[in-house]
């Protein structure tokens, strides 16, 4: 007889995150460190402004390559195969890794977003220090229903903290949220 | 596709309007500018013989531009609800921006020659957010509009800390409701401050586009040159004389150079300062400004980051000196209100400040007349001590 650990799986997670088992698994980091993670589909929208900028970088590299190669008798063909392959490879099999390493929380008066892997930023912005509030939707975000999130604090450096791939009715509701924080504030 | 990004609950019944139509006006006078860049692909065309096409490509691009600003008007929409701003603007790229009154420091007006012809005005909302696209603003709405906006925004500002006042201590303060004039500009008073403004810039723009533009000017004459002159002195059979008494042509220079120095200064002065006036509002400085573009800035006293006053040694012989006070939130966006001032109408503007300022914000009073020596010196203590009231959280980032 076994105990459905699901039932408990709440109180659990009150308590300690959930170590996790295989510190390579996509989401893996978010978990231990307790954040959320964006949405799924905004690795489309990343796949295809990827697309848009590396294609044509890549054909660029083609022309270059066909157009200098044979007057340097170089190895014409290496250039060209690099592109591609390395289009391909940032187009097919990056964007999902880089959507995973995108993380956010809404604590209690302050939100929290990490993201990256190699160079991994952690930033938190406490309501209270809110100036105004975007939701933003480009054309390929509105595809996938997806907004983006943009709190502006004060001072110059650093002053907007963006959180990308939020569900459009999610990105409006976590938008109120903070709005009402403001409101209690008297600045 | 937007409505789940517009669902905002709490917006209290108001509707959503849009900016005024004539901001479609306003984007063809802005097109005069930014045709420039169109400029070298004409010159192409030019170059490459296809002269019919020249006034087509013209034409398609000023209906491209028109066409452009009417799909921004007809994207762009905003709400003033009960206790913030939203907009909504883009054409492809849609963006949401909530602004609380609550974070809203001051509310500029703008209105620009062919603004007030067409009586709307530009509103910017100055939040203390970094950078020049972060701050948001209204291009143009009807003048009578903008400034109810204003009102609102102002008494939804001064109603909780009021409240809050009434509540700390029993005995409160009757509030002080009516705006009270701290200083005003004059005619005679800008023609003073304009012979301060001594500025040859306008002489040595004229000489840059003189010489930049040589072979273009149907006439061959050089401001610069004295044979030139003397040329024209020629003409009316004088150069003998002029060349005999050149003292007299130096000082003719001389007077004329000083003349041009002078008039520029002043005009440059009265352009931008006509009808200055600062009013003292119930919990704002507010400053209005300018002959052909009239600003009209109100910076809340609590968010007065440091007051300077400085004086130059001819300034000072007419007991006279400007004053700065400044509210910076942000270095790109640094708000300051500046006047040319009377020495002895510097202190009861201080005075008064003093007499109606927060405990948070306690007003040191510069002395109206430093002796010679230590003028540089009174000067940054009373930076310090208008710097020190400041209660604002921000940084003071100059």
């Amino acid at each position: 007889v076994s105990v459905p650990r699901d039932l408990f799986k709440d109180q659990f997670m009150t308590d300690t995150p959930p170590a996790p088992t295989d510190p390579f698994a996509p989401d893996a980091l978010n978990a231990a460190e307790g954040l959320d993670p964006v949405d799924p589909a905004y690795s489309h929208v990343v796949r295809i402004a990827t697309a848009l900028n590396l294609i044509p970088l890549a054909i660029g590299a083609s022309v270059a390559d066909w157009l200098v190669m044979p007057r340097i008798d170089g190895p014409y063909g290496l250039v060209t195969t690099a592109a591609w392959l390395f289009a391909l490879l940032a187009i097919v099999m990056l964007p999902a890794r880089r959507v995973s390493r995108w993380g956010y929380k809404i604590g209690e008066g302050q939100l929290r977003v990490a993201r990256g892997w190699l160079f991994r930023t952690d930033t938190i912005v406490p309501f209270v220090r809110v100036q105004h509030i975007d939701v933003g939707q480009g054309p390929v975000e509105r595809l996938f229903g997806l907004s983006h999130l943009v709190v502006h604090t004060s001072g110059t450096h650093n002053s907007m903290v963006t959180l990308p791939g939020l569900r459009s009715d999610l990105a409006a509701a976590m938008r109120e949220t903070i709005r009402r924080h403001i409101q209690t504030d008297f600045a | 596709m937007s409505e789940a990004v517009a669902v905002s609950p709490d917006l209290g019944g108001a509707q959503w309007q849009r900016l005024h139509p004539a901001t479609l006006a306003l984007a063809l006078v802005k097109l005069g500018p930014r045709s420039l860049q169109f400029l070298p692909a004409v010159a192409a065309l030019g170059f490459t013989g296809n002269w019919v096409w020249i006034v087509p490509a013209i034409l398609a691009y000023l209906l491209i531009a028109l066409a452009a600003a009417c799909l921004q008007w007809m994207r762009f929409r905003f709400i003033v609800g009960d206790d913030e701003v939203v907009i909504e603007s883009g054409v492809l790229s849609r963006q949401h921006r909530t602004i609380p009154f609550d974070r809203i420091q001051d509310v500029s007006i703008e209105q620009g020659l062919v603004s007030r012809a067409l009586g709307i005005a530009k509103v910017g909302f100055e939040t203390g957010a970094g950078g020049k696209e972060n701050d948001a603003h209204l291009d143009a709405i009807g003048l009578d509009a903008a400034q109810a906006l204003r009102t609102t925004i102002r008494a939804h500002r001064s109603a909780p800390v009021a409240a809050a006042s009434v509540a700390a201590e029993a005995p409160a303060p009757a509030p002080v409701a009516e705006d009270r004039l701290l200083f005003a500009m004059g005619p005679r008073r800008l023609l003073v401050a304009g012979l301060f403004n001594f500025s040859l810039a306008a002489l040595a723009v004229v000489g840059a586009g003189m010489q930049f533009f040589d072979d273009l000017l149907p006439f061959d004459f050089n401001v610069f040159d004295p044979r030139d002159w003397i040329d024209v002195a020629a003409d009316y059979g004088l150069d003998q004389w002029v060349l005999a008494h050149r003292w007299i042509a130096g000082l003719g220079a001389a007077i004329s150079l000083l003349f041009i120095g002078f008039a520029s200064g002043i005009a440059t002065m009265v352009f931008a300062n006509w009808g200055f006036r600062l009013t003292r509002e119930p919990r704002a400085l507010r400053r209005t400004r300018g002959l052909t573009t009239r600003t009209d800035v109100a910076v809340p006293v609590k968010r007065v980051q440091a007051g300077t006053s400085c004086a130059s040694k001819a300034w000072r012989a007419m007991a006279r000196r400007r004053r700065t006070i400044r509210s910076s939130p942000s270095a790109g966006s640094a708000r300051s209100i500046r006047c040319w001032a009377r020495s002895r109408s510097v202190g009861p503007m201080t005075r008064r400040r003093g007499s109606t300022a927060t405990a948070s914000s306690h007003w040191a009073r510069s002395s109206a007349r430093p002796p010679r020596r230590s003028a540089a010196a009174s000067r940054s203590i009373s930076a310090m001590t208008w710097a020190g009231s400041a209660s604002s959280p921000r940084r003071w980032s100059r």
